[in-house]
């Protein structure tokens, strides 16, 4: 969170002013406030640093693309989650997040734990990182959206193109087959 | 039996774990800059295709605008240098004073704008062949005067200029000679000559009369006929040409 707030910095400081003279206020405005958000939407899904970071350069050049749009869209948030949803499935589709999720979720992992723990620990993320995979594809998105707390129910709703009550159903759904699964395999 | 009731407990500890990791994410260094750097490149790069497309359009448009505008100028001039090239008068040398070239008006006796003004000497009919001239038809209605005539839809058809009759499709004897000419060896073609022709009528004659010549038996009869008739040699015997034409 600290990263996002010190990310929310004022457009019109002289450094940026600086740095990027061209560039739209706007859009730059955009990016600080957005970037880190839309990175770990994008990592939830690829699981792949290099591949989230690429998602959400994809999402802001799309943005600059149809900037004039910008004044026309009501929720901006959920508009730019959407677009970098969509960009990370169709990334996620050309590579193979199964063989990385050890790595991932070694890298989630806070490296403060002592080693023996880091790698039980590892190793249980991993599984329940597998597990959420091979959920169904609306309950393991609803699930993978509600891990972010930044987002609001009626915005998952909207990124999902679902009701309210039914992105809550989708959730319990995913929640409970996730613990039935979990507690099959161990 | 505790490990049973906990194991729920442990698993959503586990979820929320690895959702909690997820959401604690931070990006990684420098990802905002790089990100604004490229967008940064990324609009310099549109500024600078953008532009060079827009004036490569613009000149290519202003190009063929003013090509346009040069043909429609030219076209014009073309079509107004015809109308002013055309004779505003049209001069109907032998203008007869028949019932079918005579203009309306005359036959009304009314002035008709249009209808061909008479100069100089009349003859009899009051026409004077020399000098009456027709005005051209786009000059023919500039007076406020509508035309009175009869008939005037007929006015500027017969002012109109003349135009050659289309060709006539051939007869069937043309039709002949060409497919003879086209089909028939030179052979042929030579018999076609009024000479050979002519030589060649006059020996089918030659046979004709050589073949139907009365034989010398009846040649005989014939004299012997004329001798008992008293007609002279001469003169053709009746029965003579009877006997031929029965030949």
């Amino acid at each position: 969170m600290d990263a996002i707030g010190e990310q929310s910095l004022p457009w019109f400081s002289a450094e940026r002013a600086v740095a990027e003279p061209d560039l739209p206020a706007l859009v730059a405005n955009l990016v600080r406030e957005h970037s880190a958000l839309l990175y770990r939407v994008a990592l939830s899904i690829v699981r792949n640093p290099a591949e989230a970071e690429d998602v959400v350069q994809d999402v802001f050049l799309r943005v600059l693309q149809n900037q004039r749009q910008l004044s026309g869209i009501a929720e901006v948030r959920a508009w730019l989650i959407r677009i970098a949803w969509n960009l990370s499935l169709d990334r996620r589709r050309r590579i193979r997040p199964d063989q990385m999720e050890d790595e991932f979720a070694a890298a989630l992992i806070s490296a403060t734990l002592p080693a023996d723990q880091h790698l039980a620990e590892a190793r249980r993320m991993s599984q329940v990182l597998t597990t959420i995979e091979r959920l169904p594809e609306k309950e393991r998105q609803t699930l993978l959206l509600t891990a972010f707390d930044e987002l609001s129910t009626a915005e998952i709703a909207s990124i999902l193109g679902k009701s309210e009550s039914g992105v809550r159903a989708l959730l319990f759904r995913a929640r409970t087959r996730l613990r039935e699964r979990l507690g099959e395999e161990k | 039996m505790p490990n049973q009731s906990n194991q729920p407990d442990r698993l959503d500890a586990s979820i929320d774990r690895t959702l909690a990791a997820l959401r604690s994410t931070a990006p990684p260094e420098g990802m905002e800059a790089r990100i604004l750097q490229t967008l940064d490149a990324q609009l310099t790069e549109e500024r600078v295709v953008v532009p060079a497309l827009r004036t490569a359009w613009l000149r290519g448009a202003f190009a063929g605008a003013l090509v346009a505008t040069a043909a429609c100028i030219a076209l014009f001039f073309i079509i107004r240098t015809q109308h002013v090239a055309a004779p505003q008068t049209t001069p109907i040398a032998t203008a007869q004073p028949s019932s079918t070239a005579t203009p309306v008006a005359l036959h009304t006796g009314a002035p008709c704008p249009g209808a061909p003004s008479v100069r100089g000497r009349q003859d009899a009919n009051g026409w004077d062949e020399k000098s009456i001239r027709v005005p051209h038809p786009s000059s023919a209605w500039m007076g406020s005067e509508a035309p009175t005539s009869h008939a005037p839809h007929l006015i500027p058809a017969s002012f109109a200029p003349s135009k050659p009759a289309p060709p006539a499709p051939l007869t069937a004897q043309e039709r002949a000679l060409l497919h003879l000419v086209r089909t028939a060896s030179p052979t042929q073609l030579t018999a076609l000559a009024p000479a050979t022709q002519r030589k060649s009528d006059a020996e089918r004659q030659k046979d004709f009369e050589t073949f139907f010549a009365p034989s010398p038996e009846i040649r005989a009869i014939d004299e012997a006929q004329r001798k008992a008739l008293g007609i002279p040699d001469d003169e053709p015997a009746s029965t003579n040409s009877t006997k031929e034409g029965q030949l």
